[in-house]
């Protein structure tokens, strides 16, 4: 295999060399930076928080990481998070974690701009979710198929809209499955007959860039920020900072730094709700 | 008369067949330790992964008996159904349906440039095979979302289907299986085609008649790379096909493919959820393995030696 006896020497030199090195690169992160992993509706708000924060003093760096609520929590446990973003309530498995709240966001129903229905009562969207309302005429639209559109049945949208609709995740009858908002939001832009389900400060965002997409409410009040600030919305979820129960000084000035009114604008312009102390 | 077999070395000579000595570093041994570091990096790196993945999948073979993953009823993990059978179907069908298209679209390509068209076409052509085999896939996914689909949809809605899947990825396959191609047919020897047309044949018959049969192996082979490719695709076909886990009853049906399972389900998966998808990895991983060693014996099968 090797030519000679002095490249079998180097090989081996090489192989004990890259051994040594490779743990030594991956351990080479446990230092004060802060690292956020989970909810991609969070990650925006955290990456713009994070920009601020890093000026002041001698702050520690903050690196923000998305996958979702689920695998924020996930990285937590595991240590290779300091707080995980996570854009749903706590789950009871979850008790032993804190939550900080630091904004609040509504989840709507998405239709195609074109679509003639502007209202959907929530039996109507439970018989749309589950399968049993399958043509537009049957909510006074065009005489043609419903396309649903679900997201995977444990991403944080999905879980807060079974939860408003009372169903459990395997009673969805999805015809497409999207992976997160941006792509929920173009399939919904290119398909007439399809609804969805989206963060309302998401679709808000994409639909003063133009693109063709409304909301519908869930429940009776109008899918608005004003609505959600003022309580009067009902499908809301909470926009969470969640650590272990103990934390560093660091971590803990990052959160409290999150829910000042110093960031309350940041959150604002990304078409979410704060929660200001 | 016998000579003293004793050897008297010089200390320099001696340090010069150490195996490692400052005296004696030069440019082709540091060369050589660079490449040696590549090449152990390289083993371990493949063999780190294929540990991952056994042990993502290991609680999979303790907890799930294996043919439920093709008895499920459904694909429903968090409620404990587990049913792989459509997004494997979703694989095959998209990676085979677009090789179809990629396969016999190179092989015109590759002939065409190297018998029928002339030198400054055929090299501008493939620089453009160039650019399109380095484009980032995602580029191909958010065209095809934008323009493919929509109109597949005004044949039959969603338009995001088997049938969107297989263009875009057989689109996104050509350059690569007609580059390899082309590499096949450049590699030819030469006398091999001067005799064909010192013996009379036309372009055509010199091309399809002896150039096609020689590089059979090679067409085989290239062809085995883009199903690789494209059974690897993730973002492509998260974007075009729906991802709907049911099995498709036609070409205009959505699907789902076993790496946009991984894709769309990783992030939330728990334990015995997430080592299902770390199985649907290792198949993947088996399979293009399987490929590699496939292309590597046609490649050596496919050799040509002429004597002249």
């Amino acid at each position: 295999m090797f030519q000679s006896r002095r490249t079998a020497v180097i090989a081996v030199l090489a192989g004990w060399l890259f051994g040594a090195i490779a743990p030594a690169v991956t351990h080479a992160a446990e230092t004060d930076d802060i690292r956020l992993a989970g909810s991609s509706t969070i990650a925006p708000v955290m990456l713009e928080i994070a920009k601020l924060f890093e000026q002041s003093g001698d702050a520690p760096r903050v690196f923000v990481e998305t996958g979702g609520s689920s695998k924020g929590i996930i990285d937590l446990r595991k240590g290779l998070a300091n707080i995980a973003m996570v854009s749903r309530p706590l789950k009871p498995r979850e008790a032993d974690l804190r939550a900080h709240i630091i904004a609040r966001d509504g989840i709507a129903a998405l239709l195609h701009a074109e679509n003639p229905v502007t209202e959907i009562s929530k039996q109507q969207l439970r018989a749309i979710f589950t399968g049993d309302i399958t043509n537009w005429a049957e909510l006074g639209g065009t005489d043609s198929d419903i396309i649903v559109i679900s997201k995977g049945e444990g991403r944080a949208t999905s879980v807060v809209l079974n939860a408003f609709l009372e169903v459990t995740a395997d009673q969805i009858r999805g015809d497409l499955v999207a992976a997160e908002n941006a792509q929920m939001i173009k399939t919904v832009s290119l398909i007439p007959d399809s609804i969805g389900y989206v963060s309302i400060g998401a679709a808000l965002m994409d639909m003063s860039f133009g693109v063709p997409v409304k909301l519908v409410a869930l429940g009776p009040v109008a899918a608005t920020l004003e609505n959600v600030a003022n309580d009067s919305y009902t499908a809301i979820r909470p926009l969470n900072l969640v650590t272990e129960a103990e934390v560093s000084p660091s971590i803990r000035d990052l959160i409290e730094f999150s829910s000042t009114e110093a960031v309350s604008s940041i959150i604002r312009d990304l078409s979410y709700t704060p929660v200001t102390q | 008369m016998r000579r003293a077999t004793v050897e008297v070395i010089p200390t320099t000579e001696r340090i010069k067949r150490l195996p490692w000595s400052p005296t004696t570093i030069s440019f082709d041994d540091l060369l050589r330790f660079v490449l040696a570091t590549t090449f152990a990096a390289g083993c371990v790196i493949v063999l780190v992964v294929a540990w991952v993945i056994l042990k993502g999948a290991l609680p999979v073979f303790h907890n799930i008996p294996l043919q439920r993953f093709f008895s499920d009823p459904n694909w429903y993990p968090t409620s404990g159904l587990y049913d792989l059978k459509p997004m494997f179907c979703g694989s095959v069908l998209t990676a085979f349906g677009a090789v179809m298209i990629a396969t016999p679209v190179s092989l015109i390509i590759a002939a065409s440039l190297n018998f029928f068209l002339s030198g400054v076409s055929a090299s501008l052509f493939r620089r453009a095979l160039f650019v399109m085999a380095a484009m980032p896939t995602v580029i191909f996914g958010f065209w095809g979302l934008s323009k493919i689909v929509p109109l597949i949809g005004q044949i039959q809605a969603p338009g995001l289907s088997l049938l969107s899947g297989i263009l875009i990825l057989a689109l996104m396959i050509i350059p690569t299986t007609t580059l390899l191609m082309d590499i096949a047919f450049a590699k030819l020897p030469k006398p091999l085609i001067q005799g064909a047309f010192a013996l009379g044949a036309s372009r055509r018959l010199t091309c399809f008649g002896m150039a096609l049969r020689v590089v059979r192996r090679a067409i085989l082979s290239a062809a085995l790379m883009g199903l690789g490719r494209a059974l690897g695709e993730t973002i492509v076909v998260v974007m075009v096909t729906g991802n709907k886990a049911e099995l498709p009853q036609g070409l205009f049906d959505p699907i789902r493919t076993l790496t946009a399972n991984v894709a769309l389900e990783m992030g939330y998966a728990d334990p015995l959820h997430s080592a299902t998808l770390f199985l649907s990895i290792l198949i993947l991983f088996l399979i293009a393995t399987g490929l590699a060693l496939a292309v590597y014996t046609l490649d050596r099968a496919g050799e040509v030696k002429v004597d002249v």
